[in-house]
């Protein structure tokens, strides 16, 4: 501890010169939400809402970068990479790792996206010093055994052959395959059982060169730190990291067909996904688009197809849409699953709901409701320091400011109804919907001639 | 995307996991406490990191509380809380808790039903205003009822008939629990709750829903005294409902090792389980229920436990191993052993060998750096347990609907660092015994020959 101090001492000082145009002054919450951007003495950066009131840390990270930059013949071997990060590292064998973040309560691990790669340390600010050295271990001296591979595979296979199984797993990985061909898209990240069979150790820490690299890393803290204290230990975690070039983005995903895949499975129900294209993230719509994807899927108790299917028919537990701004294509994905008889009803209340807010838009009541609504749950869903951390880390890489606590709501503000409707007609296409059904639907053929395979 | 209008076996599992995170604090929550002239319990947790608060509104109304013959009507019950009053028509609730950027849910166990909302402090009064309304006050009509009913059966299929591994909890939960009714599904039986008459949900609604039965929560950016305004002025005017105490079956001394093999087509990779009839919080036998806490970390924790390291590294028999111990119910309860066989590895194998760990456990015992690790890992989740608004509400709402105390919860911490090596022990020899278990397989369907 001692040792620690000496350093803190230095970095303070270091940090008034390494940063003199820190943005925000306060480290405290207010208004603006109290985000300061640290820049450490080696010039890493990190987005930080401090907050004393509970002794804990909340780091997560993200690199570029993630299971679709993946051959084929290989995938699964980011998600395969990111468990192998938990299996010892540095002084810290396997089952010593293990022990060290149970006996202390340390939260560490990785997680494989389609486009990134990302981290989560979280601590109680007692062992903050041991969390951060097996952080730094775990970036830079991870152990990379033979026989933690062998067992990571085996779990990820045995997972992945429970999951052809699963109705909901079957109908999205159709979903991907179908819209997205050749392009890395179409297949799971988690790879297939003959994938991940083939998945070598040089596969995994080829990727992690590629992949971990301070280049691109961004860096979101929430909880019981200050600035200083938080430039010390992003160089002591992150320090070592090379720099090169993370790597290139993925060419632009196709477009989606629609038209409609049935797949057997034995059943009394039958799970229905269903969507098309969305829209970027940057884009100047977005947020006009998440209103109205809002209005039409956001929640079963208040949506409109909520109302149309649930409430009004009972033919489904949930329904819901959503928008997901992938990197190389952005997708609007909803799943339903209703009874063998009402695959049929249910699909056309889908397209139905579809056509008439892209042909007529909102009404200015829902628009309200919605816009209101979304302007009000994000305040209230800080309440743990890791949601602090990971909405700090969405904010850099989608490029918002630092002031987007406070300017959010008025993006949403501005979604009018002239904007909902043009916006309504841009993105909703219901004769691009792309929907599979997995189960025994009945009368399917008669009421949506379309292609069926299998 | 997820719904979550009732509560199940999964959803069971995570109030377990709530519990064992959530209730570890060092007299952390230090909630205010008062009870209404009508017997409503209220509990106040102030949390003033956001300007939010949770209210959480618990009946000791659930799944186990049913008349047999008459299961899935409390999950049923629950779904029919959102349909609207006189006062509030079918909708405006909901829609009241969006404006606000609010969310809302509710859930069903075999001990309890509950109702959330997570609202701006400002919209307190108005929620608890709704809330104490259709306490009493829904309408219920027959259109309503149907439509409801639909909705719920979608639920099974989605919950029940699509999961061949909820199938084999069912099984195994009703060959554990010969006598109470823990033994039946929350769900519910679908041919029952085809059936349940509408007369029959209206009385559930009136034996069971009132002030003396129900313990409100609430937590965040709060004031206990205004709390105590708000809750004198929409909730104190309910008339008591006159509601009985609970009646319970108790299990009797179980005499017969059980097994049962769910065979599905949709099975492709089997799976192993093990339950133990044990002693929970509340039932006869509770002073064991810290050690089997932590006889359960120290056996079947995910990453360190006995079993994770025997099977899954050691050996390499299992991609998976571990245990889970439901402390928090009313009555007994279960200790359950879980094993996934690596790929072509028996049954059999992965049940010798789970028996050659807890054989050895039975043997030799515990050691003082295993008790003491434990402990200090669930001690330790109590700081995380309050870095969210509804950590304190959860456990102590808990806690309270099945029969326990604030001071329990409170006093938790302390209880687990009395626990000692012995004491695992003896809690192990107690439970761990095969006349109390069920042990229960899941595989594919038998190839026709």
């Amino acid at each position: 501890m001692i040792r620690l101090v000496g350093h803190l001492a230095l970095v303070v000082v270091m940090l008034a010169f390494a940063t003199p145009a820190r943005a925000d002054s306060g480290a405290t919450a207010g208004a603006d939400g109290g985000i300061v951007e640290v820049i450490s003495p080696g010039g890493i950066r990190a987005w930080l809402r401090q907050d004393s009131s509970i002794p804990l840390l909340a780091i997560n990270f993200r690199f570029s970068g993630g299971g679709s930059i993946i051959a084929a013949e290989k995938a699964g071997t980011a998600v395969l990479a990111a468990r192998m990060l938990s299996e010892g590292a540095g002084e810290w064998d396997g089952e010593q790792f293990r022990q060290a973040l149970a006996d202390n309560a340390i939260g560490l691990g990785f997680q494989a996206g389609r486009d990134t790669f990302s981290g989560s340390l979280t601590t109680l600010t007692a062992n903050r010093d041991l969390a951060v050295q097996l952080l730094q271990a775990t970036l830079t001296t991870p152990r990379m055994a033979d026989t933690a591979l062998r067992q990571q595979k085996s779990r990820l296979i045995t997972s992945r052959r429970r999951s052809e199984t699963r109705p909901n797993s079957i109908a999205f990985r159709n979903w991907f395959q179908t819209a997205y061909g050749d392009h890395p898209y179409s297949r799971s990240i988690n790879g297939t059982p003959e994938t991940v069979a083939s998945v070598e150790l040089p596969d995994i820490t080829g990727f992690l060169a590629k992949v971990l690299t301070r280049n691109g890393l961004v860096i979101g803290v929430a909880g019981d730190i200050d600035p200083a204290a938080l430039g010390e230990l992003l160089d002591r975690a992150f320090g070592e990291l090379p720099d090169h070039a993370p790597p290139a983005d993925l060419a632009t995903a196709p477009t989606p067909a629609g038209g409609l895949n049935v797949i057997p499975h034995p059943s009394q129900q039958s799970v229905v996904v269903f969507g098309h294209a969305g829209i970027a993230r940057e884009d100047p719509d977005w947020y006009a688009a998440v209103v109205i994807t809002q209005i039409l899927g956001g929640s079963t108790f208040t949506s409109r197809l909520g109302a149309e299917v649930r409430e009004k028919r009972g033919l489904a537990y949930g329904i819901g849409a959503n928008l997901s701004p992938y990197r190389a294509g952005s997708i609007l994905l909803g799943r339903t699953a209703t009874r063998n008889d009402a695959v049929a009803e249910t699909l056309q209340i889908i397209g139905e709901e579809w056509q008439r807010m892209a042909d007529q838009g909102p009404t200015a009541a829902e628009l309200d409701e919605a816009k209101t609504y979304l302007m009000g749950s994000f305040p209230l869903s800080l309440d743990s320091t890791g949601a602090i951390a990971s909405v700090l880390v969405q904010m850099q890489v989608y490029g918002l400011g630092q002031d987007y606590w406070t300017t959010r709501a008025a993006y949403y503000q501005a979604v009018d109804l002239a904007t909902a409707q043009r916006v309504a007609r841009r993105i909703l296409q219901p004769q691009s919907l792309l929907q599979v059904v997995v189960g025994m639907p009945e009368k399917l053929t008669q009421a949506t001639p379309a292609k069926i395979t299998q | 995307m997820q719904v979550f209008r009732c509560s199940s076996l999964l959803l069971a599992v995570g109030f377990w996991l709530a519990q064992s995170l959530g209730i570890a604090q060092a007299k952390v929550f230090d909630p205010t406490v008062f009870q209404l002239d009508n017997g409503l319990q209220v509990v106040v947790v102030e949390n003033h990191r956001v300007p939010a608060v949770v209210q959480m509104l618990w009946y000791k109304v659930g799944s186990a509380d049913e008349v047999q013959g008459y299961s899935g009507l409390a999950h049923f019950f629950e779904h029919l809380m959102f349909k609207g009053t006189e006062k509030t028509p079918q909708g405006d609730f909901s829609a009241l808790v969006r404006r606000n950027g609010g969310n809302e849910n509710a859930f069903t166990s075999w001990d309890q039903t509950g109702y959330y909302q997570v609202i701006p402090r400002e919209q307190l009064a108005a929620v608890m205003a709704m809330e104490a309304d259709r306490m009493t006050g829904l309408t219920l009509t027959a259109k309503d009822i149907e439509t409801e009913r639909k909705v719920v059966l979608e639920e099974w299929r989605e919950r029940v008939s699509q999961n061949p591994s909820a199938k084999l909890g069912q099984a195994m939960a009703s060959a554990l629990f010969q006598n109470h009714a823990y033994g039946r599904p929350i769900i519910g039986w679908k041919h029952e709750i085809e059936a349940l008459e509408h007369d029959t949900i209206r009385a559930f609604y009136r034996q069971h829903y009132g002030p003396e039965n129900a313990i409100l929560v609430v937590a965040g950016d709060v004031d206990p005294a205004e709390v105590k305004v708000l809750a004198e002025q929409h909730y104190g005017p309910i008339p008591k409902a006159g509601i009985a105490p609970r009646v319970r079956s108790k299990e009797p001394p179980p005499f017969a090792a059980r097994r049962v093999t769910v065979r599905d087509e949709r099975v492709n990779e089997p799976s192993w389980r093990r339950a133990y009839l044990a002693p929970s919080y509340n039932s006869a036998g509770h002073e064991h229920a810290y050690a089997l806490e932590v006889l359960s970390q120290i056996l079947g924790d995910g990453s360190v436990g006995r079993l994770a390291k025997a099977l899954v590294r050691g050996s390499e028999i299992a991609t998976g191993a571990g245990s889970w111990y439901d402390a928090d119910r009313v009555d007994a309860t279960a200790l359950t052993i879980y094993a996934v066989p690596a790929a072509g590895v028996s049954l059999a194998k992965v049940e010798a060998a789970v028996d050659a760990e807890i054989a050895k456990l039975l043997r030799d015992g515990v050691t003082e750096e295993e008790v003491a690790t434990t402990v200090r890992r669930l001690q330790a989740a109590a700081v995380y347990a309050r870095d969210s608004l509804q950590g304190g509400a959860q456990a102590l709402g808990e806690a309270l609907a099945n029969g326990g105390s604030v001071e329990d919860v409170e006093a938790w911490p302390e209880r687990l660092a009395a626990v000692t090596p012995a004491a695992v022990l003896e809690a192990a020899r107690l439970v761990l015994r095969a006349e109390r278990s069920v042990t229960g397989g899941l595989l594919p369907t038998e190839p026709a020959s």
